[in-house]
């Protein structure tokens, strides 16, 4: 496998899967651990599902590109989407609530994609949201 | 589509959600799942033992599977949450809110007490 995949995707919730599925085979290629690919599985999953649910309402023309690759001894992931503008790095998180009843999922996909990423980087370009991923790799776990 | 396996065991019932609960997967985890609770159950184990992988898509059909049982006057708790799956359950804070066991027969204990 190459060092690097690079997908267009469609405006479609199933997309979620294909992605996973890439991942899994690009870190099962590269002898990656297995945790890390983990975690960038479940930051690309949640991204995803936002511009799915919410960047492209009354908008035609869908545009969304996801690549991976290795490089400088770390994961990089880039997601392009030309739906409106949304910045996940400084996006407000709302209060999750404590009890069963309390308890809200809102906010909570931003808040894993923060946790397991190293860094997110975040620019609208034109009419594209470009955001950044990196995971370290030399880290102990 | 998820993999979905149930068990019913004496008065309990038991979930085995299997491989990924994530954005794809997860309506067809609630479909079943509220299937399967609105038959009357009012103990309810989700074993996760066979699950590798969840996104809070995921913790969001066990959160609005819990409240469905709640509101049928029962309850639900949780069994065999590993490794990766785990780390999402603490870093969301939801490992508090539903219990977690080892086993699935703790898991049915915990809801006779």
């Amino acid at each position: 496998m190459s060092d690097k995949i690079e997908m267009a995707l469609r405006n479609d919730i199933a997309e979620v899967a294909r992605v996973l599925d890439a991942v899994e085979a690009f870190g099962e290629a590269h002898n990656l651990p297995p945790k890390k690919i983990f975690q960038l599985n479940l930051a690309l999953d949640e991204l995803i599902t936002n511009i799915v649910s919410y960047a492209f309402e009354g908008h035609a023309e869908n545009r969304i590109e996801l690549t991976v690759e290795l490089r400088n001894g770390g994961l990089e992931a880039e997601l392009v989407d030309n739906g409106k503008p949304f910045n996940p790095v400084e996006a407000e998180l709302p209060e999750l609530g404590e009890g069963l009843d309390e308890r809200r999922i809102g906010g909570l996909g931003i808040k894993l994609v923060r946790t397991y990423m190293d860094r997110l980087d975040y620019r609208r370009d034109g009419e594209l949201n470009r955001l950044q991923l990196h995971m370290n790799l030399n880290a102990a776990d | 589509m998820i993999e979905l396996t149930h068990e019913v065991r004496g008065d309990a019932l038991i979930l085995r959600p299997k491989k990924r609960i994530d954005s794809s997967t997860a309506k067809s985890f609630e479909e079943q799942a509220n299937v399967l609770v609105d038959a009357g159950a009012k103990k309810v184990v989700i074993d996760f033992s066979e699950v590798d992988y969840i996104s809070s898509a995921g913790l969001r059909v066990v959160l609005t599977t819990a409240k469905r049982v709640k509101a049928a006057g029962g309850a639900l708790t949780l069994s065999g949450v590993t490794s990766n799956v785990k780390e999402v359950f603490d870093v969301s804070g939801f490992a508090s809110i539903f219990g977690m066991h080892d086993s699935v027969e703790q898991a049915i204990s915990s809801l006779n007490g």
